[in-house]
């Protein structure tokens, strides 16, 4: 019963949190290649690579806690 | 009650080093839990007595959730824990008392997210070696090496702006309102802002209890399973 109890709370913790998990990986890499286009010049080739980058961050990291929450409830 | 974004500044100490209120209302709340571990600790009876079973209890429940969330073997965390929640906890409801909390300053939630981060990485590398813990980011590729680091980097600033943007929401909702009732009750023609008493109660128990309590209560959880995960 004890153990059923906290597990509500982890999981209430982690639907809070994996919106944002989702959400900052890319706004960090549309920061970051805005930044190395404005410093370089170089239109928007940058800003273009690190969206890819971003999206694909997210995505890893969100698959990776998850697949370990999964194989901790087994 | 001040605005709600930028720095209230208290006193400007020379060398243009700014006191501000949340560095005060911090002080404050660290005597507070000062004063309250010095009393808390410094008499065990056999039989306990209210304040004590009080204490017992709280000890007991920081120290089963660590147990619960993280694992036998990491016991030794929950006195970080308990003290995270507990700080966390009281500055959240600090708003009830009118003062700012401050965790409604993102140098405050950034700060406690960069200690998560510290810990995270220490335990990580302690528990598995270095060698492990630098392939741990060449998988499940090599190339895939960017988009572990953009992740890793993430999850600090993601606890930071979820503790504070859910308190500085509170924040600003609250003074809105303050400032509506006192300007609908100064239209009606009254002198006292009259309408500032009471009604604003049940917001104050929404935001500053309701979700403070919660939101600091998650920020440790998820440093727990965050440090637990690494240590794995």
């Amino acid at each position: 019963m004890k153990n059923g109890k906290y597990k509500i709370y982890e999981n209430l913790a982690f639907v809070t949190q994996i919106g944002l998990m989702m959400i900052i990986p890319i706004v960090i890499s549309v920061l970051l290649g805005h930044y190395i286009d404005e410093k370089l010049g170089t239109g928007n080739l940058f800003l273009l690579i690190f969206i890819a980058l971003g999206v694909a961050s997210s995505f890893l990291n969100l698959y990776k806690v998850m697949m370990r929450l999964l194989n901790k409830r087994k | 009650m001040n605005g709600g974004f930028g720095p209230y500044k208290v006193i400007e100490l020379p060398g243009g080093i700014v006191i501000s209120q949340t560095v005060t209302v911090t002080w404050f709340i660290m005597l507070l839990l000062t004063i309250f571990a010095y009393f808390a600790s410094k008499k065990f009876d056999k039989v306990p007595n209210k304040f004590q079973n009080v204490v017992e209890v709280l000890v007991e429940s920081i120290y089963n959730l660590t147990k619960q969330t993280m694992g036998e073997d990491k016991i030794n965390f929950a006195p970080y824990m308990g003290t995270l929640l507990l700080f966390i906890g009281i500055a959240n409801i600090s708003g009830l008392f009118g003062l700012r909390p401050p965790t409604a300053d993102v140098n405050t939630t950034l700060g406690l997210a960069i200690m998560t981060f510290v810990m995270v990485h220490y335990n990580a590398v302690k528990s598995n070696g270095i060698k492990s813990y630098l392939k741990g980011y060449l998988e499940p590729m090599p190339f895939l090496l960017p988009l572990n680091i953009i992740g890793e980097l993430a999850n600090p600033i993601s606890l930071a702006f979820r503790l504070f943007g859910n308190i500085v929401g509170g924040v600003i909702i609250m003074v809105l309102l303050y400032n509506a009732l006192g300007f609908i009750s100064s239209s009606l023609g009254i002198g006292i802002p009259i309408l500032q008493a009471g009604i604003p109660a049940v917001l104050h128990i929404y935001f500053d209890l309701f979700a403070g309590l919660l939101q600091s209560f998650i920020f440790t959880m998820l440093t727990m399973v965050f440090i637990s995960m690494a240590m794995d």
